[in-house]
């Protein structure tokens, strides 16, 4: 069957609405407390021991939709406290990626489980394949001294029966740099010193346990505030993103409708950024065995918190949020900028290098959220208007091969480019591992956190499949081919498109 | 035989609640005998954006929709003759 959304995902999403709906109706702190109980009575559930639970746990999802740090959160904070925190701004920073405990099921941590379909056999293979002799006969059936057990699957494998069965926590399988491990309480717990904050875990979380922080209730702040001027960058990943009748261009309408003073395409960051990758590459190319790219976070996250010996092969291009931001806030020093992208890693980018130019990091789902809450049906809106800003290899940065795509068309044809993708965390981390051992034969690593680029993030909407014809048909409608063709890039200034170091 | 009408909403409300992926799973998901007496359409809302995800199957109003729910409402239309017990599920 094709994905579906899970029943917690709509838990999530319903209260993510319903916070942001109290947040444009500027009665968050009067009403947040009552609505645990206003959800569990409209029949939200999401099939815990009892309603005092369900209402725990929405409580802990609602502080998440606010943007609460959840290492402060508990069974006795009061939500209008919380609101109050987020409403003043004094909100500490805090991990990108957070356990909620109270919605954590706790599962089991043992990953060799005996089941009852064991019939003490004679053949005893369990036993005879144990490197550790961790099997024992007790009460008629196999068990695992879990003391002794190294979890090496030989018993799993080796069971005629097929009796032994292979366990493993969603969470911790979904990360492969193996920053989910179980705490004291036998809870997730994240390990800030691996975690890249690609949000594979908050997919995988069969309880919806893991979450990113919201910032929907900053946002909206500063959206319904008359004083001030919100333009929102929007990810080229956006196309296909609200359904399949909608089109980019109503979506721009449908931003500008929530209350958006502008909107403009990251893609045209992007076109920045494929010209001054392509001049940096060719400027590196002779001291240099390879470089990586910048535009992931979560895989620039890699790079630093796993292979720190490779951090000197990093781009130093600033990434397409960060170009196109720095374009906005020179023309307009007083305006906010927005990011809304399919990503929660870059939720992370803003505040380590976001340099104050960008105040907000939204995902398409907490978008939708936002236009349900001001009851904008995107579908609805009639507009005739073109919207192009971005080239199609710009705007191509959104799905896996992109990048490279972008700097080949930036290269002249004499510089020896060999492109290598990584596609997804643990094709990178693979690449990487071999960069490390000096074996490769590529010069330039094209690194993508998410299996198929940005379109297959944790914060996209739409099935990847729809997203990617969507996006190919937003990219081509473009009327420039090529970043270099793109007359807004004359704009930028290649210099400053690289990080400070 | 002439085919029935299932029109999915694909309202933002609607599609935030997985309205899309149902459409996904109509056209390349369900069985090819069912498929072939179905004629599915998409449509920007249909006015219950509250109770979602919504579809119209037949011209009758389905709300909450799901796999499940509705492979049950396919099945009760095209093989059993499509008589109308209730107004709503």
């Amino acid at each position: 069957m094709k994905r579906i959304i899970s029943e917690v995902t709509k838990v999530k999403r319903r209260v993510l609405t319903e916070v942001a709906r109290l947040a444009f109706a500027g009665n968050l702190i009067q009403e947040i407390d009552k609505l645990p109980h206003k959800l569990t009575e409209e029949g939200v559930r999401e099939s815990r021991c009892c309603s005092y639970k369900e209402r725990a746990v929405l409580s802990a999802r609602i502080g998440q939709a606010m943007g609460a740090d959840l290492r402060e959160f508990n069974y006795c904070t009061r939500l209008s406290d919380a609101a109050r925190g987020v409403l003043s701004g004094a909100v500490s920073p805090g991990p990108g990626v957070q356990v909620m405990e109270v919605a954590c099921d706790r599962c089991p941590i043992d990953k060799y489980i005996v089941t009852d379909a064991c019939r003490n056999c004679t053949g005893h293979f369990c036993a005879a394949a144990c490197p550790r002799k961790a099997i024992q006969t007790i009460h008629n059936k196999a068990f695992i001294d879990h003391q002794k057990c190294v979890e090496c699957g030989l018993c799993s494998k080796a069971c005629p029966f097929g009796a032994i069965l292979e366990v493993s926590r969603p969470c911790e399988r979904a990360c492969p740099v193996g920053a989910v491990r179980p705490g004291q309480k036998r809870n997730a717990i994240i390990d800030e010193t691996k975690c890249v904050e690609c949000g594979a875990c908050i997919l995988a979380c069969p309880f919806g346990a893991i979450t990113d922080r919201a910032q929907v209730v900053s946002v909206i702040q500063s959206l319904i505030n008359p004083a001030k001027k919100v333009v929102a960058l929007v990810a080229p990943s956006l196309a296909g993103q609200f359904g399949p009748l909608v089109s980019p261009a109503q979506i721009r309408a449908a931003l500008l409708r929530l209350g958006f003073s502008d909107v403009m395409e990251t893609a045209l960051g992007a076109d920045a950024v494929a010209a001054a990758e392509a001049a940096e590459f060719q400027e590196r190319l002779g001291g240099d065995a390879f470089i990586t790219s910048s535009c992931c976070p979560a895989f620039v996250n890699l790079v630093q918190k796993h292979f720190p010996d490779l951090a000197g092969h990093l781009s130093t291009t600033v990434s397409p949020m960060i170009a196109a931001a720095q374009k906005i806030k020179a023309a307009m020093p007083d305006t906010e900028v927005v990011f809304i992208g399919p990503c929660v890693a870059k939720k992370g980018e803003a505040l380590d290098h976001g340099c104050g130019l960008i105040d907000g990091v939204l995902t398409f789902e907490e978008l939708a959220a936002m236009f349900v809450a001001k009851e904008i049906n995107v579908a609805e809106i009639q507009t005739d208007r073109l919207w192009a800003e971005a080239s199609t290899l710009g705007r191509n940065f959104a799905q896996s091969g992109g990048v490279a795509k972008a700097l080949a068309a930036s290269l002249p044809p004499t510089v020896t480019f060999s492109p290598c993708l990584g596609n997804g965390l643990a094709s990178c981390l693979d690449l990487l591992k071999q960069a490390a051992n000096g074996a490769i034969e590529w010069n330039f690593l094209e690194g993508m956190a998410c299996i198929g680029g940005c379109i297959g993030g944790p914060g996209a909407l739409a099935d990847e499949k729809a997203a990617v014809r969507a996006l190919e048909k937003h990219a081509n409608e473009s009327p420039w081919e090529k970043p270099a063709d793109n007359p807004s890039i004359l704009g930028f200034s290649l210099a400053d498109l690289h990080q400070k170091k | 035989m002439s085919k029935k009408v299932v029109e999915v909403c694909l309202g933002t409300s609607c599609h935030l609640l997985g309205a899309s992926d149902l459409l996904e799973w109509l056209q390349n998901g369900l069985p090819q005998p069912f498929k072939e007496r179905l004629d599915i359409r998409g449509v920007a809302c249909l006015k219950h954006c509250h109770q979602g995800p919504c579809l119209r199957l037949d011209g009758r109003l389905i709300t909450g929709a799901s796999p499940e729910n509705l492979l049950q409402e396919l099945t009760r239309v095209l093989i059993a003759g499509g008589q109308h017990e209730t107004n709503h599920i």
